[in-house]
């Protein structure tokens, strides 16, 4: 398999490895201990240790063979999931602790991740397993299905971002827009976001969430919680460099005096204070004291990043003096939709926090079922292990179940609300519709559900920050546009947080004073930071270079500075930003490979990074100061984009339509057809290679997976057929294969749905009576159609109407499944499984009948080339009557010229031309965007040829026209065409969007029983609604009888009895038959006018009658004048 | 409209083998010579397998599939005149006039992968076979067998016209072309440079003219014009290059074609266009019957004075 391909998978695939591994491992080990006091103050103390997670296993006994692989799980529509399992130590007092193994349940587990049991697998194992020969996980397979967790946004980790936001002006009175936020990240990957605001009073507050709930805490407080400090020295520290700055002074005079206004002086007593104050929303122990309950707190929620508290309060000065900078109009506001200040949220960190906080829920839990039952049973002793056995079996475990639960809903339960944007949105379905799509899902990144019902289009834009991390193409067009992004196709998520150990020391000799020691700190130093952390303070103008020699590190001694490091410089040469170097090595950032010059090694680099780097592009950008170079101008695009043949030379918005046709496309989706059941799969039966492709297509090995044909494509206006984005497709290239494709369709019948019990999950499985079979107990055939075993013959022809499968019911009664929809298939394949993975013996309980239908082009299916140019298909015209050649060529397809002029995608004629001349010479022509004339400017570039010199060259040594047109002769007479024509070979798609699935037809059908109207709904065999506009233009045209026919005669039209003297339609009863008269028709009356005289027949819409009997109702009476026609003509 | 001055074609045959024959028609108007391509491409009947009958397949492809490349086999039809076409034949379903039957059945008993290939089908009337060529013996490679695999069918082939399928038609390419007209004006050449001269002679993508290795004259061999397939790129070379009337290419007048016809391989070339021939007179005398019967007509309904107009036709 192809190493770029499996790369695409590895933000996935890796973050989960990181979960299994070190990740559970640091989240366990950071879960508060909890604890419980017995009545005899023995303190019983608990927690967790020893993840464990173990391979999928079959969960019953019996199996030669236990290990459970995706596949059946696929097949049987369970979960593919793990053991998981852990020890809860139980210390009573400071004895030693005693160790239950607990099994925590069944956890989801990732397909081709360290704990999947085709880790390691080589192709041929693969495929003896029933998967693709290049499968690369990335996915969870729950209930059958394959589900993924979508990449979102998150914000940079451990990074004082300056922001201006309305929504901070409306937190409290005299709160302003501006303030610091900073995502604070431990090891372990659970966050707490703070933001320092800044007051228009001068002052300045520090807020933060203690389970969703926002408290604030003045700043100068707060510093005075973390260190033992005084006045002068906040004063000293905050005003470096400022000191005359009148606007710094008086706020820092502000923060001092609020300071004050609490009465606290020491920082015990400013501990306690605080301390006393969260008591409630922090939920201590009441056995804490109040300065523990600060120390806790500030451990907990301040700056979790920070180890110690003077860490923290140097941070705080720094964001101090940031937030005053940024109010003082002399620092930008850092744009927080630009992808520097982003991350990704990566799925084994979502699921190892929740894994994560719900463990630690349970500890809670176990707390208080323990609390309760000592006071149900007050003689039992907490000492007792059997006592906290007894209550940790009582206490529910929805560890696991909360896992599978985010994957199947994509809802995630919490309780903290783990420092997430969103709570939901966060599991897509792996579609294998064609392989383009399914990558896709694994390279998308959302920027959050929050943003998708913004009114504003900021944060949808492309912004120059994005280049190389996010693709500028590859974004839907509509609603989620701008929103859901694709990472570019090299763009890297950094994995593993990398040991930045030996940066501080380097840091030092390279001339950086160690914040440890104090630093006499001057107005003209500036911070150093790793991961969030002031480890020292350099002179400013010494930042550039010192940032140089640390790049240079990464490159020459990647054991001192690892590669994964992001260095990002703010030079003071820079205005409007705030000086300072950020390391940052943690994980879950953006980064990106370039050349780096001085060396010629390749080199990662983070966004944030990037934004002050001067990075060549183009050989011709190069000069003598240039460190950084693009490894190739296409490292911006996805890797859909990446795939649109010279999509440099298109208008954009069609590279646009075309990322999101190439995932509309039918080609081969899989190769492991046989073994799945995807609900539908569409399938084209004579897919080719490319011969115009991008590098992309070899470097992701995309041939395995083809999407299109190469056709003769004339771009000539012919029969008529082609106006408007229709395209005439030739019939003998129609009758030799072209297009042909089929969808498969599986259909499903479980014997426990239709016996009306759900009996899945193991408690309470029961054996089913029910079984497939043909022979009903009295032993007679039940339906002769299908086989002995109740289920059709492989290859024979399903209509609608015609026999799926028999069965016996659960009470022994016969029952016979029939085939809905209207279209047939040939059954491919039958397959019987057992949803009861844990019972070696269970009997087969779900059938799935594979339909292959075929789906040969007809008119109106659609097709597409690779340059955003749809249209359909509008006749299959003879091959006689076809333009040709000299050579005797006739198109296979023919498009019309207005295609081109206001698309503009001139990469289509170029892919056209080479097309032809590839063909011309048996070559495959490269058509990677930016490749040609890429020296330009440089000597290497002056005796290039331009792009269309080149291909003409090529097409006039073939013997073809240097434009690529050629003479044509008409099909129909023979005769010369008086113009050259565009003739050449381009890469054509068939698109998913088929008639066969599409029309609708309707006469008269079903009608919704209120209004008698038709019903919507292709499906349900309902009609389309003809609405206003469509009205409008009805009557434009003056066809009042066809609009009567639509919106009366085949619609709700009805007969009804009015009055005319009246002129209602709702007083007209029948009179009641009298014996005498046995007559056929009733005779009416009016009741309001108390004789029949005036009643007559009238044909209205029968919601008419609704809408007056809905008016009466509100005492609104209507009125209609009616006459017959021949009175109304007597009356003009 | 056919000009009677030009009605008098000639041949002239100019290369001719089982798969491909050249040739040229002289003094014939170009709406005759197009029905001849429309005929050729359309309107030969021949062999071609219609109704498939799996028995077996184990294969990796589905019926349909295999069906649909069987269809495009080509299969030789030299006899093709001894057959009725389905719909004409006297017989109530199938036989040996309008129908011949083909088995194939091949199963892949070792573990190697065998391909299975057009020349494994076998025919019941060996006046109707896979084509086979000596290059490929074997003929087409229908689809691949992995071990324990197996395909067995029964196929017929029957007689059908291009018009109706694709894989009717016996011919791969029939195309005409004109006969041009290159010319070149001799005091311009004369006037030129001979780097000038080079530049001229390398602008025709067919390479419609020569010259010395001196480049002092320009000249169109003898059947090097037929080349020429009207780009015009040496007028607009010319053009550019402020040579204007250097060179006119157009048709020759009156018209010249040079005809190529290339066999699938299942009738020889020169037989489809004695077939194509024949068709067309077939078809010619249809049209002289009925012509002849309006005239019969119109000479009986003559005396009505023109109002037979609306009735009768
Ligand atoms: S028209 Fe084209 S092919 Fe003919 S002679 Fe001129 S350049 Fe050559
Ligand atoms: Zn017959």
């Amino acid at each position: 398999m192809s190493q770029s391909r499996e790369r695409l998978f590895a933000p996935h695939v890796d973050s989960f490895n990181y979960f299994l591994g070190p990740g559970i491992r640091a989240a366990v080990n950071n879960i508060q201990k909890d604890f419980v006091v017995g009545p005899n103050d023995e303190r019983l103390t608990f927690w967790w240790e020893d993840p464990m997670i173990m391979k999928p296993t079959k969960s019953g006994s019996g199996y030669k063979d236990n290990r459970l692989f995706p596949k059946t799980c696929r097949e049987s529509k369970t979960s593919y999931t793990g053991a998981f399992s852990a020890q809860l130590c139980v210390q009573i007092n400071d004895n030693e602790p005693t160790k239950l193994h607990r099994r925590i349940g069944n956890l989801p587990i990732m397909v081709k991740s360290s704990r999947c049991q085709l880790h390691n697998f080589n192709a041929k194992q693969l495929v003896l397993r029933g998967e693709e020969e290049t499968e690369a996980g990335g996915y969870f397979v729950i209930n059958g299905l394959e589900k993924l967790i979508r990449l979102v946004i998150a914000y940079r980790k451990n990074y004082p971002m300056a922001v201006v936001r309305g929504a901070y002006s409306k937190r409290g009175t005299r709160y302003t827009n501006f303030g610091i936020q900073m995502r604070c990240v431990r090891d372990d990957q659970s966050a707490r976001t703070v933001i320092l605001h800044y007051l228009n009073d001068g002052t300045s507050m520090f807020s933060f969430n203690i389970r969703r709930q926002q408290f604030f805490v003045s700043v100068g407080f707060l510093m005075k919680a973390l260190v033992d400090v005084s006045d002068k020295q906040i004063h000293d520290d905050v005003l470096v460099g400022e000191e005359e700055n009148t606007f710094f002074v008086s706020c820092v005079e502000q923060i001092l005096l609020q300071s004050h206004s609490f009465g606290c002086f020491t920082r015990a007593s400013v501990l306690a204070y605080i301390g006393q104050r969260f008591r409630t929303a922090c939920r201590w122990p009441p056995w804490y004291t109040d300065q523990q309950c600060g120390e806790d707190l500030l451990k907990e929620f301040i700056l979790v990043h920070l180890n110690t508290n003077k860490e923290k309060y140097q941070m705080l000065v720094l964001m101090l003096r940031k937030l005053l900078y940024l109010a003082s109009g002399r620092l930008n506001r850092e744009m927080e939709d630009s992808p520097e200040y982003h991350e990704v949220l990566l799925p084994g960190h979502l699921i190892l926090n929740i894994v994560k906080e719900q463990m630690t829920l349970w500890l809670a839990q176990f707390r208080k079922t323990i609390e309760k039952h000592l006071s149900d049973y007050p003689s039992e002793n907490v000492t007792d292990p059997a006592v906290w056995k007894k209550c940790a079996d009582k206490t529910p475990n929805p560890i696991c179940k909360r896992v599978e639960y985010l994957l199947s809903t994509g809802n995630v339960v919490t309780d903290s609300g783990l420092d997430l944007q969103q709570i939901s949105g966060f599991s897509i379905q792996a579609e294998r519709l064609n392989f383009l799509r399914f990558i896709s899902h694994f390279r998308s990144v959302h920027r959050g559900h929050f943003f998708t019902e913004m009114k504003t289009t900021e944060v949808r834009k492309l912004l120059p920050q994005s280049w190389g991390f996010v693709c500028p193409v590859h974004t839907p067009d509509g609603s989620p546009c701008g929103l859901l992004n694709h990472l570019a196709a090299r763009c890297e998520i950094v994995q593993a947080k990398a040991d930045t150990d030996l940066i501080p020391r380097t840091l030092v000799g390279l001339g950086m004073s160690p914040a440890a020691e104090d630093p006499h700190i001057t107005a003209d130093s500036a911070p150093v930071l790793i991961d969030g952390r002031i480890v020292g303070f350099l002179p400013k103008e010494k930042l550039g270079e010192v940032a140089h020699q640390l790049r240079y590190l990464r490159v020459s001694q990647p054991h001192i500075v690892d590669p994964t490091v992001e260095i990002a410089c703010f030079p003071h040469t820079q205005h409007f930003s705030y000086p300072m170097i950020f390391i940052q090595s943690t994980p879950a950032r953006y980064m990106r490979p370039v050349r780096f010059r001085p060396t010629g090694a390749e080199t990662f680099i983070g966004s944030l990074e990037q934004s002050s780097l001067d990075i060549a592009c183009l050989p011709a950008d190069v000069t003598d100061q240039t460190v950084f170079e693009e490894l190739s101008p296409t490292s911006m695009l996805s890797v859909v984009a990446s795939l649109t043949p010279f999509s440099d030379y298109n208008q954009s918005p069609r590279n646009l339509y075309q990322c999101q046709m190439g995932k509309q496309t039918m080609g081969i989706p899989t190769h492991a057809l046989p073994y799945r059941h995807d609900g539908k799969s569409y399938r084209m039966t004579h897919p080719q290679k490319p011969v115009v492709r991008c590098q992309a297509q070899e470097t992701y090995s995309m041939n395995d997976y083809p999407t299109g044909t190469n056709a003769c494509v004339a771009v000539i206006s012919y029969t008529g057929f082609d106006m408007e984005d229709a395209m005439i497709i030739n019939k003998s290239a129609y009758e030799r294969g072209f297009g042909h494709a089929c969808i498969y369709m599986t259909k499903e019948i479980s014997l426990e749905e239709e016996s009306g019990r759900k009996t899945r999950g193991k408690a309470e499985y029961r054996r089913l009576n029910s079984q497939f079979c043909n022979i009903d107990l009295s032993g007679n055939v039940i339906e002769p159609r299908l086989d002995i075993d109740g289920l059709p013959k492989v290859g024979t022809y399903i209509n609608e109407g015609d026999p799926l499968c028999a069965f016996l019911g659960e009470d022994g009664k016969p029952h016979v499944k029939f085939h809905k929809g209207q279209e047939g298939g040939t059954v491919e394949a039958v397959t019987l499984v057992t949803t009861h993975t844990a019972d070696p013996s269970a009997k087969p309980d779900l059938v799935r009948i594979r339909l292959r239908v075929n789906r040969n082009p007809v008119i109106g299916d659609k097709f597409s080339s690779r340059h955003g140019q749809k249209g359909v298909l509008s006749v299959l015209w003879q091959q006689t009557d076809m333009p040709f050649t000299e050579s005797g060529i006739t198109p296979d397809c023919i498009i019309n010229p207005h295609a081109f002029p206001s698309r503009m995608t001139i990469g289509m004629m170029i892919e056209s031309m080479a097309g032809k001349a590839g063909g011309a010479h048996g070559i495959f022509q490269d058509s990677t965007p930016f490749e040609f004339n890429r020296n330009k400017g440089t000597p290497m570039g002056e005796d290039e040829k331009t792009l269309i010199d080149y291909v003409g060259e090529q097409l006039a040594k073939a013997g073809f026209n240097y434009q690529g047109s050629e003479p044509m002769y008409s099909g129909v007479s023979g005769e010369l065409l008086r113009a050259d024509i565009f003739f050449g070979s381009v890469y054509y798609q068939r698109l998913r969007h088929m008639v066969s699935d599409k029309y609708q037809v309707r006469t008269t059908g079903p009608i919704n029983p209120l209004t008698h109207q038709p019903i919507k709904g292709r499906k349900l065999g309902g009609g389309i609604r003809l609405g206003e506009m469509e009205r409008d233009s009805l009557l434009a045209h003056g066809v009042s009888f066809l609009l009567q026919d639509r919106l009366m005669h085949c619609s709700d039209e009805t007969e009804a009895y009015m009055c005319q003297k009246c002129g209602s339609l709702v007083s007209v009863i029948a009179n009641p038959r009298s014996s005498a008269e046995q007559t056929s028709s009733l005779s009416r009356s009016c009741r309001a006018c108390g004789t029949g005289e005036f009643v007559g027949k009238v044909r209205v819409p029968y919601v008419l009658l609704y809408l007056i009997n809905e008016l009466s109702c509100m005492n609104l009476k209507l009125i209609i004048k009616a006459s017959s026609y021949a009175q109304a003509l007597e009356d003009d | 409209m056919i000009n009677p001055q030009k009605n008098d074609p000639k041949i002239r045959i100019l290369s001719c083998t089982d798969e491909k024959i050249v040739f040229t028609l002289r003094e014939v108007d170009v709406s005759v010579v197009n029905s001849l391509r429309r005929i050729l491409l359309g309107e030969i009947p021949s062999m071609a397998i219609e109704m498939v009958e799996i028995i077996n397949n184990t294969s990796v492809l589905p019926d349909p599939f295999i069906a649909h490349r069987l269809g495009l086999i080509p299969l030789t039809s030299n006899y093709i005149q001894d057959f009725n076409f389905p719909q004409d034949c006297n017989c109530t379903s199938t036989c040996d006039n309008c129908c011949v039957d083909l088995q194939l059945s091949r199963k892949a008993e070792t573990e190697q992968e065998i391909g299975v290939y057009s020349a494994d089908l076998i025919s019941t009337n060996p006046r109707v076979t896979p084509v086979r060529d000596p290059e490929t013996p074997r003929g087409i490679l229908l689809l691949k067998l992995s071990a324990g695999q197996q395909i067995s069918l029964k196929a017929t082939a029957k007689k059908g016209i291009g018009r109706h399928h694709a894989k009717f038609s016996p011919v791969s390419c029939a195309v005409f072309s004109y006969e041009p007209d290159v010319r070149l004006s001799q005091a311009i050449i004369d006037d030129m440079p001979a780097n000038e001269k080079e530049a001229f002679v390398t602008s025709c993508p067919k390479q419609v003219f020569s010259s010395d290795p001196m480049f002092s004259v320009i000249k169109i061999h003898d059947q090097d014009h037929w080349n020429c397939m009207f780009c015009q790129e040496c007028v607009n070379w010319a053009e550019e290059n402020h040579r204007e009337g250097l060179v006119i290419v157009k048709h020759r007048e009156p018209n010249n074609f040079k005809f190529t016809v290339e066999s699938t391989g299942s009738i020889p070339a020169a037989m489809i266009v004695k077939l194509a021939i024949q068709q067309m007179m077939k078809k010619l005398d249809l049209c002289r019957q009925a012509t002849d019967n309006i005239g019969n007509q119109l000479t009986v309904l003559g005396s009505l004075d023109g109002e037979y107009l609306e009735s009768d036709l």
